[in-house]
């Protein structure tokens, strides 16, 4: 059986990968802590795409094992978009 | 960001971390009151070996356990019933005990193996053993004990192996099962009331060279398949949905080996010459609720190239429309 888990962790790494090098390229361009603020979301999510690869690869017990980690990166990424969503401008 | 906004974020995150904590907490809380609680347990002796009735019925689970012991072909049952509404459910296991090797390790990793020389072998269920019936023992709980001759073939006509007459003093391997109502303080630990602990002890064995050891190979099977084997170190287990059977054993300097099988196992525990004893074995019921079987089954170890294939998938996907649109931008 092909492991869905593996695809959607690749998956999920480049994605965050591509939308965080986007969100970067935005904040050069515009400058705002907003702009900054999203990008690191995404960066943070692709950190948490980054930490799942490897544990998918050394810990048999790897969803366990990584499952209070990539919560609380979650958490980060979401303040980051809050806070993203509430600064001025 | 706020200060109010701030303080929020904050008493989110710590009511999120709080409440999967707490929840993780009493999950493995349930399940270790399930294992624990007391237990209605009445023996039986027989002849060739003893049976045991273990029961409960209460607001933590309706089960029963049935034990039993044959000392001719050496082999322990063990069957688990749930009559949990809607988790009703048997799991029958039977642990063998098959044979003492003494053997060579010729590989030198401490342990009886495909690579070492087997010198001599007591196949146990050919062995003239004998049965102490099953008493009750001072905490309410059962104990009996089967005995193992092990007359020496070193020397002589007879036997496989050439063996002679045999010594006056055989030697012997002993096996203590107990059980008990409530939980037992053990000089290895606790043992619960839905667990049969085997102490293993081996008295005077007949070596037959000076530089060899003894392995006891087991073989444990069930009408259920194997799960969770990642921690085959301490022990194995089977069933499906919350209830599992578990074959577990003390953590040993050289762990023991085992042959895995869809259905069980072959485990082979090795002694050292001047070590007499092993365990306890022991052979129980458990319950898990933490994680379904089938979610952790689902998140297998990492496959290289399937995961390969969804990084370049997705890095194609969002990234070529990603790169039209800044271009359209530019």
């Amino acid at each position: 059986m092909v492991s869905v888990a593996s695809l959607a962790t690749g998956a999920l790494t480049a994605v965050a990968l591509v939308v965080a090098l986007v969100a970067l390229r935005a904040w050069w361009h515009a400058r705002t802590t907003k702009v900054l603020l999203l990008a690191l979301g995404f960066l943070v999510f692709f950190v948490k795409g980054l930490f799942l690869s490897v544990m998918l690869f050394i810990e048999p017990r790897w969803a366990m094992e990584s499952l209070v980690p990539a919560v609380f990166l979650d958490l980060v990424a979401i303040g980051s978009f809050h806070a993203a969503a509430v600064a001025r401008a | 960001m706020s200060r109010t906004n701030l303080r929020l974020f904050a008493l989110f995150t710590v009511a999120v971390f709080a409440t999967a904590g707490a929840a993780s907490a009493q999950a493995d809380d349930t399940d270790e009151a399930w294992r624990e609680e007391p237990r209605e347990l009445e023996g039986r002796a027989m002849a060739d070996g003893f049976s045991l009735m273990s029961r409960r019925d209460s607001e933590l689970g309706s089960d029963r356990i049935e034990v039993s012991f044959s000392v001719d072909d050496a082999s322990l049952r063990y069957s688990f019933v749930s009559l949990e509404e809607g988790n009703e459910t048997v799991i029958v296991t039977r642990l063998a005990f098959l044979a003492l090797v003494e053997f060579r390790d010729r590989d030198e990793d401490g342990r009886y193996g495909l690579g070492d020389e087997a010198v001599q072998r007591y196949d146990l269920a050919t062995l003239d053993a004998r049965m102490a019936p099953a008493e009750p023992v001072l905490e309410g709980g059962f104990a009996a004990v089967a005995t193992y001759p092990l007359e020496n073939r070193s020397r002589g006509d007879e036997g496989p192996l050439g063996g002679d007459t045999p010594e006056l003093v055989p030697g012997e391997l002993r096996f203590v099962f107990r059980m008990s109502p409530e939980v037992r303080i053990a000089p290895s630990g606790r043992v619960a009331p839905t667990e049969v602990a085997i102490d293993v002890a081996l008295d005077r064995f007949p070596f037959q060279e000076g530089d060899t050891q003894v392995a006891l190979e087991t073989r444990f099977a069930s009408n259920r398949p194997l799960v969770d084997v990642t921690d085959a170190a301490s022990g194995l287990s089977v069933g499906e949905g919350v209830f599992s059977s578990r074959y577990a054993w003390p953590e040993m300097d050289a762990p023991p080996a085992a042959v895995l099988a869809e259905d069980g196992a072959v485990v082979a525990f090795s002694m050292a010459r001047e070590t007499a004893s092993l365990g306890p074995l022991r052979l129980g019921a458990a319950r898990t609720v933490g994680v379904p079987e089938e979610v952790v089954r689902f998140f297998t170890e990492g496959e290289p190239w399937v995961y390969a294939t969804g990084a370049l998938v997705a890095l194609v996907a969002a990234g070529v429309p990603a790169v039209m649109r800044l271009r359209e931008v530019r």
